[in-house]
């Protein structure tokens, strides 16, 4: 009936509970709204992103079959949400210019709408069949122009058609989504003496491959999911299209197969979803807790200075439960407007928040669980306004009417600060016994700070008493009518509940966006190895570290690394790094390992390496007495019987022109050799070679074993008449895996005297340049095995390792299974390159990145295309673009929430207390106490307590956070090699408190003066309330 | 409605106070009829405010009998308490703010209070009760527009807006100047005499006192004397006991030997001299 006229009265508590009840709705909304538009942009994102791996690449190699039926793979619910397919046919040819030329490879090429994704350099597209258009790079590789003829073979070796070129191309999107990842590659390698040669895509006409049948062309259809088209519900169905598939396609008589990794990167959205949905209900469901206890607060307040309105409807009759009714209709109208409110206000945060951190083409959705929270949190707000209210309305009418309500009621800790400080301990206690699970940790900052807050409160009360008193004993006024004012406003509780509160949700906010921010950018460093990395297509060594020398000679900028993968996926890789410049360009280069460590790794610089320019080698060999050895197979038998007829004496050298080593035999010494024998052999070293090896090997048909020594009295080359070969210390047995019984080793004697024990394989000495084993750093999670475990060199060949147990962080780039090892080692080893499975890259620095383009055009003139492939700062912005990124970007928003929820209960407690506290240093000040006293006093009364409590705040914000934050998901995985680093971020920590501090102990400050100056003979007159 | 009457018999009520057990009333026995205006008087924490509070169903009788009308009061549940306050018994709060709603007029606060009377009972107007009370033309005006005078008037309206048989008023013309004092009690004496309603009023003020037909002072949670029409009595309990009148009880302190004698219709008391003073 005088609702209206109620609420008009109390506007401002009006206002209040509005606000608050309003952040409770928006919360309760936002979260699960903002959780579904952060997975849809995670999706879209990821779709957008990895546009390859989305794709359904559908091929058939069947002739006869055209593109349109591939398409039926796709089932037609799907094709909506997928882009229109591109047809295309291909076919592999060779081809030469002339009859008599080397024949050279290609793909000729046609594919949907080809001709607008090229930039048509010189002549025309292909109108006519077995017309073609060729890739610029080709010009220049295979002087090709408009009009040259190129004569077709196909790879069953017959003859195909004449095919004439019309136009020169050059893609206008080298790596378009166009392309499906079959991009033309730019590259074109004229035939050498090493490599047959290869040209760059040739594109023609669809009848030039559909017309004759001799080509065999592969007949493709790629399509993909349309990023912002394709959303979450649409999921699953993709997923279990994408399974079934190839299945289906036998079922449906297509002859295709489609190859997709749709699957994984679908798993890749699942997982980021679920760091979405655990993070956001995280930090919203801790600001909604907080608002809910802010407006248990803020209504106790008001429901406090009602109490003689309840008394008075009690006193005319009216029954507990009617006034109960009236009241919560009063206070809960406000209320619940407030928190239906948070509906179209949460959606327009939704809208700011979607335009400005989410990317604009995520679509957004009205998810069912919107309006659930939303219902949900009205009721949790109104069964709060009925709990506050019945609290009051069921005290007996005599305690109503007095001023206060009665001391012992206050001071007692109710059954729902009991219930906080349990929860606050069980989920501490969850924490420190590991159990980590459940709701209780993830609520731990807000939970133990409103425990503790609670507990302080509780526990401040007595302690102001005593205070007051021993400050009265020692003269102190102001202090002692402070403290004696705390001790006597139990509302001092609310206070500092709510402000260790907000301290302890700022501090946790702080902590969770630094740390978030600090793994993000950890991590991002250690998978791209440096600030960025360019990839070259280098197939020397040695050419490929010259280039490098030549361009950065002193390393300011760029390091070299060499990856060399294993065929499988369970074995070891190498990345081979020079330690030095790694140290410097890599992130966190120097604390891979400790400097013992890096002085393990390095290459030994003693002895020197052998060096010969020379076009062969000459050696003078004798032996000791030869015992013939008869070997046995694994049944026990004897293998061969009579006598060894010869021994070869081989070498490995490895060739200073391009890096390649190269098995040097000599003539067959024959046995017995007594008297020093002459054997010469050629070697390609006129530029120059290192000897890394010499060994013994025997003739095919001489397969009994023998014993003995080799005596190597004297080695000479073209360019030095005797080599010195070192002591029998700088050679070491190098035994290849899967060797036979044999060994060789060296002894003193001669230039250098060989024990031999050989049943047939070849047996060598490594000279000390190169370790026989080489000193790896051996990531933690492989089972290493000593003298057993390998990794592959530049040229696939397994190097037996030795670990150096001295791993101090994360292997940069390539973290798992991954050995370490020295590239000079590595270069003195020599080999030719593994062009499938090894890889040259320059990890660059910030300097070298800035410099990217220099570095890469001086590779150019060096020949050796290089791509920046990745970029630290890419990842950094990839990482920040994830669900979780996206979901902690909430946590600064949180704590302002906190901290503006802290100020209103301080207000409004403030506000509520004005008068009586304005009465209570008047009737001082006329009792002769002074204004400067009663100034300290209003300044202390609140002014201490809420300094205390912000940084109980964020001790418990602290701790809160070390139990919740590794409960978040970073990454959508945390099983990575770059361990997850939660420590504290002591600067955000301490700047949060100062901060906070300051600007509360500044509002209390002013607060105190304002009550201090109302404090007049006036305030003490009693006066309609 | 007619004036309902209070009946006490052995009343006493206790309250605990710092882990003590205080006796606010002991034993009080009172009969005030229907239509009487009543006034109690005592000195502070004499125990009125008490038994105003018991009569009003405030607090309920550690022993004792009160019977307000038909009504027992010390046998009365929450509900029937409330149901006697809505109808019944009217009362006006020490503090003419505390009566009033603050953000109601005069004649809102009358609807205010009138909204929990029983059904079946035949209201007066806002209009018509202000007019009683002497603010015929103030049912609109603002509560903050009144003098304290009118403020206490209006809190006496409020009390009086179910037309209860009892109406209790706590220090109604404290912190009022005369003339304003004066207006309040005639209000009262209108109510009185136009409703037939009984008013039971607590005063320490003797002035108002004096004005009151009867008045029954409380010490020490005890009926103390009684007075009727500005003659002062001694009043006999259920027991038969009988408080002294303070200058009475200067002469006979403590243990004092009493003898008790009558002389024709007269009662003397007699100190007797103690054998160890002789």
């Amino acid at each position: 009936m005088f609702l209206r006229r109620a609420l008009r009265y109390r506007w401002a508590q009006a206002l209040v509970l509005t606000g608050v009840s309003l952040l409770i709705g928006t919360c309760a909304v936002f979260g699960p709204w903002f959780a579904r538009a952060v997975e849809q942009t995670v999706m879209t994102e990821t779709l957008a992103g990895q546009p390859l791996q989305a794709s359904w690449l559908i091929v058939s190699q069947q002739p006869g079959v055209r593109p349109e039926q591939l398409d039926q793979l796709l089932p037609a619910d799907l094709r909506p949400i997928f882009t229109p397919p591109v047809h295309g046919y291909y076919s592999d040819i060779s081809w030469r210019v002339r009859a008599d030329a080397d024949a050279n490879s290609t793909r000729l090429r046609w594919r949907d709408g080809y001709c607008a994704q090229l930039v048509v350099a010189e002549g025309r597209c292909p109108q006519s069949p077995n017309e073609v258009i060729v890739s610029a790079v080709d010009k220049s590789a295979w002087d090709l122009g408009v009009g040259t003829k190129l004569r077709t073979g196909l790879d069953d070796g017959s003859s195909g058609d004449l095919l004439t070129v019309v136009g020169l191309y050059r893609p206008k999107e080298s790596r378009g989504n166009y392309w499906f990842g079959d991009y033309p590659t730019g590259h074109s390698r004229p035939p050498s003496a090493k490599d047959p040669g290869w040209a760059d895509e040739m594109f023609t006409e669809q009848s030039t491959l559909t017309g004759n049948a001799k080509w065999s062309a592969q007949v493709t259809s790629d399509t993909r999911p349309i990023p912002g088209v394709a959303r979450l519900d649409d999921l699953s169905r993709m997923q279990d299209a994408t399974r079934t598939v190839n299945g289906n396609a036998t079922e449906y008589g297509v002859p295709a197969e489609v190859t997709t990794s749709l699957t994984p990167l679908i798993d890749q959205i699942q997982a980021d979803r679920e760091q979405a949905t655990t993070i956001i209900p995280l930090v919203m469901v801790q600001v909604a807790l907080f608002a809910v206890v802010v407006l248990a607060l803020a209504l106790a307040a008001v429901v406090d200075q009602r109490r003689p309105e309840i008394a008075l409807s009690r006193l005319r009759g009216s029954a507990a439960g009617r006034t109960h009714r009236k009241l919560t209709l009063e206070l809960g109208l406000p209320v619940c407007v407030g928190t239906l409110l948070g509906g179209p206000v949460g959606f327009g945060v939704l809208t700011v928040v979607h335009l400005t951190w989410l990317r604009r083409g995520a679509p957004m959705e009205l998810p069912w669980t919107v309006p659930v929270a939303l219902v949900v949190a009205a009721v949790v707000a109104l069964i709060v306004v009925a709990f506050q209210v019945r609290t009051a309305v069921r005290q007996p009418i005599s305690d109503l009417l007095r001023r206060v309500a009665p001391r012992g009621r206050s001071r007692m800790i109710g059954v729902a600060d009991l219930c906080i400080i349990v929860f606050a301990a069980a989920g501490l206690f969850a924490a420190i016994t590991g159990d980590s699970r459940g709701p209780f940790p993830i609520l731990t900052p807000a939970l133990l700070a409103l425990a503790v807050g609670l507990i302080f409160a509780h526990l401040l009360l007595p302690i102001a008493g005593l205070i007051s008193r021993q400050a009265v004993r020692r003269g102190r006024l102001g202090l002692a009518l402070g403290a004696l004012q705390i001790s006597r406003r139990p509302a001092v509780t609310r206070i500092v509940a709510a402000v260790a509160v907000a301290a302890a949700l700022l501090t946790f906010a702080g902590q969770a966006a630094a740390v978030g921010a600090r793994n993000r950018e950890t991590r991002s460093g250690y998978e791209t190895g440096a600030e960025g990395v360019l990839r070259t297509n280098g197939l020397y060594l040695a050419d490929f570290l010259k280039t490098v020398d030549k361009i950065d000679p002193d390393r300011h900028w760029l390091t070299p690394v060499v990856i060399a993968r294993p065929a499988s996926p369970d074995a070891l890789k190498s990345e081979m790094i020079e330690p030095d410049s790694f140290r410097k360009i890599a992130f966190r280069g120097d604390q891979l390992t400790d400097a013992e460590g890096w002085q393990l790794l390095k290459a030994p610089s003693n002895p020197a390496p052998i060096q010969i320019r020379s076009a062969q080698l000459t050696v003078t060999v004798s032996t000791g007495a030869i015992k013939a050895k008869v070997a046995k197979d694994t049944g026990g038998e004897q293998i061969g019987s009579g006598k060894p007829k010869s021994v070869v004496l081989r070498a490995n050298v490895v060739s200073h022109r391009d890096g390649s080593r190269y098995l040097v035999s000599f003539p067959p010494l024959p046995l017995p050799a007594t008297k020093p024998v002459e054997l010469r052999t050629p070697v390609e070293c006129q530029a120059g070679c290192d000897l890394i090896r010499l060994g013994i090997g025997r003739e095919p048909l001489d397969p009994i074993g023998l014993e003995g020594d080799l005596v190597i009295s004297k080695i000479s080359s073209d360019d030095r008449p005797s080599i010195a070969l070192g002591g029998p210390e700088s050679w070491q047995p190098f035994r290849p895996i899967g060797s036979d019984q044999g060994s060789v080793a060296a002894k003193p004697g001669g230039a250098l005297t060989i024990a031999m024990q050989s049943f047939g394989a070849d047996q060598f000495l490594q000279y000390g340049t190169v370790p026989a084993v080489v000193p790896a750093l051996v990531t933690q999670e492989f089972r290493y095995a000593d003298g057993v475990t390998t990794s592959p060199a530049i040229d696939s060949t397994p190097m037996t390792l030795t670990r150096i147990d001295r791993l101090r962080a994360p292997v940069n780039r390539y973290g798992d299974r991954t050995a370490v090892v020295d590239l000079e080692t590595v270069r003195r080893l020599g080999g030719a390159v593994d062009e499938v499975r090894t890889d040259f890259e320059v990890w660059l620095n910030k300097d070298g990145l800035a410099n990217v383009d220099t570095i890469t055009e001086q590779l150019a003139k060096a020949g050796l295309n290089a791509e920046l492939v990745d970029r630290r700062d890419d990842r950094i912005a990839s990482y920040g673009r994830s669900a979780s990124a996206l979901a902690l970007q909430l946590t600064p928003v949180v704590g302002i929430a906190a901290w503006i929820l802290a100020i209103v209960v301080l207000l409004l407690t403030v506000i509520t207390s004005w008068r009586s506290r304005a009465q209570d240093y008047a009737s001082l000040q006329l009792t002769g106490v002074p204004v400067s006293a009663t100034g300290r006093a209003a300044r202390w009364e609140q002014t201490g307590p809420v300094t205390l409590a912000v940084l109980l705040g964020t001790v418990c914000g602290l701790v809160g956070a070390q139990v919740a934050l590794p409960l978040i998901p970073l990454f959508a995985s945390n099983d990575g090699p770059v361990p997850l680093d939660h420590s504290t971020s002591w600067p955000v920590a301490t700047a949060l408190w100062l901060g906070g501090t300051a600007i509360l102990a500044a509002a209390t400050l002013f607060l105190g003066s304002g009550v201090n100056r109302r404090s007049s003979y006036r305030g003490i007159r009693e006066e309609l309330t | 409605m007619t004036g309902l009457a209070i009946t006490t018999t052995g009343l006493v009520h206790i309250y605990r106070a710092h882990g003590h057990d205080v006796a606010a009333l002991s034993g009080i026995g009172i009969t005030v009829r229907p239509g009487e205006l009543v006034g109690l008087l005592g000195p502070s924490g004499a125990g009125k405010s008490t038994l105003l509070q018991l009569c009003g169903g405030l607090l309920t009788p550690s022993a004792g009998r009160l019977q307000i009308g038909e009504h027992n009061v010390a046998t009365m549940t929450e509900a029937e308490l409330d149901r006697m306050r809505s109808g019944d018994v009217g009362i006006v709060l020490q503090g003419a703010g505390r009566n009033l709603v603050p953000y109601l007029t005069p004649g809102e606060n009358i609807q205010y209070a009138q909204q929990t009377a029983p059904r079946s009972r035949d209201l007066p107007a806002p209009d018509a009760i202000l007019e009683l009370v002497g603010l015929g033309n103030h049912a609109d005006t603002d509560l903050t527009q009144l003098t304290p005078g009118q403020v206490q008037l209006c809190a006496v309206a409020v009390g009086i807006a179910t037309m209860p048989g009892l109406l209790l008023a706590d220090e109604p013309t404290s912190q009022l100047d005369h003339h304003a004092r004066d207006e309040v009690l005639a209000a009262l004496r209108t109510i009185n005499t136009q409703t037939g309603m009984t008013v039971l009023l607590v005063t320490h003020d003797p002035e108002v006192a004096a004005t009151l037909p009867r008045t029954i002072t409380i010490r020490d949670g005890r009926i103390a004397s009684e007075g009727r029409s500005g003659e002062e009595y001694a009043v006999v309990a259920v027991d038969g006991s009988l408080p002294l009148p303070p200058h009475v009880a200067e002469l006979l302190p403590a243990g004092t030997l009493v003898q008790v004698t009558t002389d024709n219709g007269k009662i003397q008391l007699t100190p007797v001299q103690q054998e160890e003073d002789q």
